[in-house]
């Protein structure tokens, strides 16, 4: 299949698709089998679990456990992925996923805007463009197949005003410091 | 019949055999895993013979169908992140079925009972979860929901016209958008290469 240079075929397939029958994508792959270590914090208020079928797509590859070679009849082995997007199975120091995020965590939150009815930027709101069955997942910030060109194939850059500000509402000061600059300026979100 | 009216009948054919390129009709399905005019089970040598018949085709199908419909109720593919409205195959796409779906024997045909013959590893069974939706509306307004389709009405579907024109039937989204069961010049009986993913990109927006 290599010899034709199809670009889809490594994550999707249109026949004998691997994916637990609903996650939908036709998805060409097995899923990582994976318990991950989960984000955690003390003023953390969503309830984060291990990562739903969306993530997984992603984590599939991404988690480092299966080859990216390893797609439809492909054993694979050859090649897994490495460097800064590896994530290992360890999401404790990643920008949780697979939560629910509906208005009632924006109004337990309160530096959260409303995604049912904020806008997303990209057509409609957040809840309707950017969530999975209501939850935040890789797809939300990421988008797999480049359409963007930004860095990370991000929906949208990290500047300011930038990707976190679709969700996170502009921090006022607290204690006399001032949350001026990107957020990546003291956050780190991989 | 004289000679003069014999001839005038004749030379289009006559004609035709003679072009280049051209040596017999039904050219593209010989020899295809879809030319079933070798097996031992066809006493009539005959190519078309297995899908079509001119006479006595089954009153259910179109394209004077020469088997029996599958009687299968499928499960349908189901995606959290889906715009069209799913349903049971129909048209072009339960033709193909009728043997895809394993139920029914390939030397099935016609008269015949058969049941020596089953498609092997083509078999797509009646849990069409893991296969690429079928049957279903594909037009201008389902694109703009998706965003990740193209309009269908104004795409070129690379084929001469529009994805609309050449690929849809009815407005569907059917088996024949991806497939000729008549011509394997690209692997999967595919209507063109999905070399680079090609096939894929003709209405996948990314």
């Amino acid at each position: 299949m290599s010899s034709r240079r199809e670009v889809c075929i490594v994550c999707h397939a249109s026949h004998k698709a691997q994916t637990v029958p609903g996650t939908g994508l036709i998805w060409g792959r097995p899923l990582t089998a994976a318990i991950f270590k989960t984000y955690s914090s003390k003023t953390l208020k969503a309830s984060v679990g291990q990562p739903s079928a969306s993530s997984k797509f992603c984590l599939s590859c991404h988690d480092g456990t299966i080859a990216v070679d390893r797609f439809g009849s492909n054993q694979g082995g050859m090649a897994f992925i490495s460097g800064s997007a590896k994530l290992g199975t360890d999401l404790s120091r990643v920008h949780p996923v697979s939560f629910v995020y509906d208005d009632a965590l924006a109004g337990a939150v309160k530096h959260l805007k409303l995604p049912s009815v904020e806008p997303s930027g990209f057509g409609s709101a957040i809840a309707k463009d950017l969530l999975r069955n209501g939850k935040v997942e890789c797809v939300s910030c990421h988008e797999p197949h480049n359409k963007t060109s930004n860095a990370a194939m991000l929906r949208r850059g990290l500047g300011e005003a930038g990707l976190c500000r679709i969700c996170h509402k502009a921090m006022p000061p607290t204690s006399g410091f001032s949350h001026a600059g990107k957020c990546g300026d003291c956050h780190s979100l991989h | 019949m004289n000679i003069k009216s014999c001839l005038t009948k004749a030379l289009p054919f006559v004609l035709l055999a003679a072009a280049p390129g051209l040596v017999l009709f039904g050219a593209g399905i010989r020899s295809t895993s879809h030319d079933f005019s070798g097996r031992s089970w066809n006493s009539s040598r005959e190519v078309c013979v297995v899908c079509h018949t001119p006479h006595s085709a089954k009153p259910s199908a179109s394209l004077l169908w020469n088997r029996d419909m599958t009687s299968a109720v499928f499960t349908l593919y189901q995606s959290p992140t889906i715009n069209h409205t799913p349903g049971q195959p129909d048209g072009a796409s339960k033709l193909c079925l009728s043997c895809h779906d394993g139920t029914i024997a390939i030397d099935r045909f016609g008269s015949r009972t058969g049941g020596t013959a089953y498609v092997g590893w083509t078999n797509l069974r009646t849990d069409l979860t893991d296969d690429h939706p079928v049957s279903f509306v594909y037009d201008s307004a389902m694109a703009a929901a998706a965003k990740t389709l193209k309009d269908p009405a104004v795409a070129n579907s690379g084929l001469g016209g529009t994805i609309s024109q050449d690929m849809l039937r009815d407005g569907k989204l059917q088996c024949v958008s991806c497939h000729n069961p008549h011509d394997n010049t690209n692997y999967f009986f595919l209507r063109k290469s999905n070399a680079g993913s090609a096939l894929c990109l003709t209405c996948h927006n990314l």
